[in-house]
């Protein structure tokens, strides 16, 4: 046998042999996460949130939001936030050195005034300007920072060293979350399984096309437009079954950045949100985890399947290649800082499963499947495979991953149900198939050309122009 | 010839592929089958629940308020809802809309519900719940028999307060509290089983806002070997000022769970005599940075009279390395007018930072809740 054959051989197998492992973690996970679903959904039918919500025992939350030339959407943004239902709460909102008006326009519509404030740095941020706080009892709980530009990450920190309460719960500001989202994260943290909550992570929606009105979702719709609706799918695809069933497991390493609660003293042991990558929602996930792991202290990362925040998805191919290519960074970025955990058994299931789970089969997916691909269809075309051989392979990987869309499109319908009517139902299905052709190609390319950036030191967040909600006013 | 003459792919036969692609096509068509009868069903269903709910929104507006006279003793019931009771669905249906109803009524309108309950036989159908299997069916029915008042299961409901599964106990404690207020909390006396945070904050929402003489078996609470116990316990001596457990309370403060040390601390704000501050500050050094910083905010909380017995023990703190137990420390000295003040301005190292900084913003603070109150 020759070395070429040798090269040869192992690419084929390795190929068919990654293939399958993936196709049995879809299947496990699709699986596994039925159980988690369920058990939350029976455990929650009758809990009676509104309890906590007036209750002087509730524990302390602080909602942390960034805000970097958010003037035109600000103001609407801090009124959605103020009037979620908690008692015990205190809203930070942080100009992170914005070029606009965001700081004039919030001093001005909230009645602000600069107030005396220490700020501790337990974790090490750039300057801040000022804090503000309202001359108005009635908008008592808002805070707001102002402080010198330095990215998503730096502005968290100053959140975290400004905030009053044990808990901190860190949104992007254009977000839209749910009255009663505070009161559903709140809950993991004051149960008593014998573990410490150190994070809970909140499903995110996607919010194109539904209706919103002063700064609350009025009416769920199903986006118009093609590219946030297979976003949708994709979003229904991660939360309901891949963040639940790892959240199941233990195992989760991702809360994501649009909403996210954490105890705020593992928050400060760790040393806070890392600004040397444009993943630092993972990167402080995973750095809590580590945390415990390494000091042996039994914890949990839990996850709510409820849908609590909604945002805004890219309508463009321009700007959701931009958001691709800078998750497949922060992935890159994350898992080579923690490198010291691949299939290290003193982290258990999170060095033995988790770490080498987003290694292989988030991280590298896109690349083995593209190289695959690409390999199978020169061998195709030199005639070293048949065309049928080929094509059926094609066909049934094609099919599976349809077969996992429509899995996730029916846990939606038994769970949530957010799309009422049968006929969006029907459109998500038809989105489904063909999200092969028109949007898995482009997630694909977009992460590989994050992979090419990284390596030629671009690191860059990469801007995220956003159209904006339908937004209702008031008569 | 070519360097490899069969691709190791190939081995995976056409037919095979094919097969299985078919295979999953089938399953994917199925699902989806699935999905829309299912999305029939539920329309179905909801129609059918849209034509219920007048007749039972009526039936539930008659049972509020029906007064009983010698030739009416019973609630009256239209032919449709008789019939419809047959159907479990139904009856599952019109519970859940007596239970919604009755969480809004107080008083005769409240019984007048549970009259009906009764008069319908419902608790039939809870009962048959209760010995189901699956947790969630049992934690469910005891909810329906507390929000019923059917305080004739207590037996079996209050054998279920320290039953293993988290659920059916939590629901079983909360419907003991429901029947009998302060009395139902004698479950404590043997609960072995942990309650957490959340259960607490459920259970003090159903006891009655004011004790009267219900409340009893706090001190031995207080020394359970549960340490969830305690901090209940600790919560509703704080929530209706048992000044006369200040001595049980702050025996609390060398409990071995620190929880329950800084639970304690909490209560001692509201209950505290002239001894609490010494109390607090004489274990202050043997404790760790979370019981330190809790001792400086309840006593910041206690009043200026419990800080100025502790002006040197403040001043000494304010050098602490750690920053935020100096802006507590200070805090607690701005609350004292006069001495504490005074002590803050003269302090050797006002002038510099951080000291600068947090000096005025506890004074920036308290001359900010002066006003207000």
């Amino acid at each position: 046998m020759s070395w070429q054959q040798i090269i040869f051989g192992f690419f084929s197998y390795g190929i068919l042999l990654y293939s399958l492992v993936l196709l049995a973690f879809y299947l496990f996970i699709a699986l596994f996460a039925i159980g988690e679903i369920r058990h939350y959904l029976w455990a929650n039918r009758f809990t009676d949130y509104r309890v906590l919500a007036v209750s002087s025992n509730a524990p302390g939350m602080s909602i942390l939001a960034p805000a970097y030339n958010e003037a035109a959407t600000v103001v609407e943004n801090v009124r959605s936030l103020l009037s979620i239902h908690y008692n015990n709460l205190e809203v930070i909102i942080i100009n992170d050195g914005s070029k606009d008006e965001s700081l004039q326009k919030l001093i001005a519509e909230y009645d602000l005034h600069k107030v005396d404030f220490f700020v501790q740095e337990r974790v090490a941020t750039k300057k801040v300007r000022g804090v503000y706080k309202s001359a108005n009892p009635v908008f008592h709980k808002l805070i707001v920072v102002d402080k010198e530009n330095g990215g998503k990450a730096d502005a968290l920190n100053v959140g975290i060293n400004i905030a009053g309460k044990p808990y901190i719960v860190c949104i992007d500001v254009d977000c839209i979350l749910e009255q009663d989202a505070l009161l559903k994260m709140a809950k993991p943290f004051l149960e008593e399984k014998g573990y410490r909550v150190i994070a809970s992570g909140g499903v995110v929606r996607i919010a194109n096309s539904c209706l919103i009105r002063n700064g609350r979702l009025e009416k769920v719709n199903l986006p118009d437009r093609f590219l946030p609706r297979v976003q949708t799918l994709e979003y229904i695809r991660a939360f309901l079954l891949g963040r639940m069933a790892w959240s199941r497991m233990n195992g989760l390493l991702l809360i994501s950045g649009a909403f996210g609660a954490f105890e705020k003293e593992i928050v400060i042991a760790c040393g806070g949100y890392n600004h040397k990558t444009v993943g630092e929602d993972m990167e402080l996930v995973v750095r809590m985890r580590r945390y415990m792991e390494e000091r042996k202290e039994p914890y949990k990362v839990t996850y709510i399947p409820d849908p609590l925040c909604w945002t805004e998805a890219p309508v463009s191919y321009k700007i959701l290649g931009r958001q691709r290519n800078r998750w497949t960074r922060g992935t890159i970025e994350t898992l080579r800082f923690h490198k010291i955990m691949f299939l290290n058994p003193r982290y258990r299931l999170l060095g033995m499963l988790s770490y080498p789970y987003w290694l292989f089969f988030e991280l590298l997916a896109p690349i083995v499947e593209f190289a695959g691909i690409a390999g199978l269809l020169l061998s195709a075309l030199f005639g070293f495979l048949n065309w049928s051989v080929f094509f059926a392979l094609l066909g049934f990987i094609v099919s599976f991953g349809f077969l996992y869309s429509i899995f996730a499109i029916l846990m939606e319908v038994l769970t949530y149900n957010q799309y009422k009517q049968s006929k969006d139902i029907l459109r998500l299905v038809l989105t489904a198939i063909l999200e092969p052709v028109l949007f898995h190609p482009f997630v694909v390319w977009s992460a590989i050309r994050g992979n090419i950036d990284l390596l030629r030191k671009k690191n860059s967040w990469g801007e995220m122009t956003r159209q904006g909600f339908v937004v209702k006013k008031n008569p | 010839m070519p360097f490899l003459e069969v691709h190791p792919i190939q081995y995976l036969k056409t037919g095979y592929l094919v097969v299985a692609m078919f295979v999953l096509l089938g399953v994917l068509f199925s699902v989806v089958l699935f999905m829309l009868l299912y999305l029939l069903a539920r329309k179905k269903r909801e129609k059918q629940k849209e034509r219920w709910h007048q007749p039972v929104d009526l039936l539930i507006r008659r049972a509020i308020f029906f007064e009983e006279s010698p030739d009416r003793m019973q609630i009256p019931i239209t032919p449709g809802v008789s019939r419809w009771l047959k159907r479990s669905y139904f009856r599952q249906f019109l519970l859940d809309e007596m239970i919604t109803a009755k969480k809004s009524f107080s008083g005769n309108a409240a019984e007048n519900l549970v009259r009906l309950y009764n008069q319908l036989r419902l608790e039939r159908l809870s009962l048959t719940k209760l010995s189901s299997l699956k947790w969630h069916i049992r934690a469910r029915c005891i909810q329906e028999l507390a929000a019923m008042d059917q305080k004739d299961q207590v037996g079996k409901i209050y054998r279920l307060t320290n039953h293993p599964n988290e659920f059916i106990r939590m629901e079983a404690q909360s419907a003991i509290v429901h029947f009998y207020g302060f009395e139902g909390l004698r479950f404590l006396d043997v609960v072995s089983q942990p309650i957490s945070e959340w259960q607490q904050i459920q259970l003090l929402a159903q006891l009655p806002k004011t004790l009267g003489a219900g409340l009893k078996g706090m001190e031995s609470w207080l020394k359970s070997s549960n340490s969830s116990v305690i901090s209940f316990a600790l919560k509703l001596a704080r929530i209706h000022r048992r000044f006369e457990l200040h001595d049980a309370v702050a025996g609390c403060l060398d409990h071995h769970n620190p929880a329950v040390r800084i639970q304690a601390l909490k209560c001692l704000q509201d209950i505290c005599n002239e001894t609490t501050a010494t109390l607090i500050i004489g274990r202050y050094e043997k404790n760790d940075r979370l019981y330190r910083i809790a001792a400086l905010e309840t006593l910041q909380c206690m009043g200026p009279e419990s800080a100025e017995q502790q002006i040197g023990f403040l001043q000494k703190e304010l050098l602490n390395e750690d920053d935020t137990i100096k802006l507590a420390t200070a805090r607690v000295l701005a609350t004292v007018s006069g001495r504490g003040t005074q002590s803050l301005d003269d302090f050797e190292k006002a002038g510099e930072y951080p000291w600068n900084e947090i000096i005025r913003q506890a004074k920036g603070e308290q001359t900010k809740s002066g006003k207000a109150a």
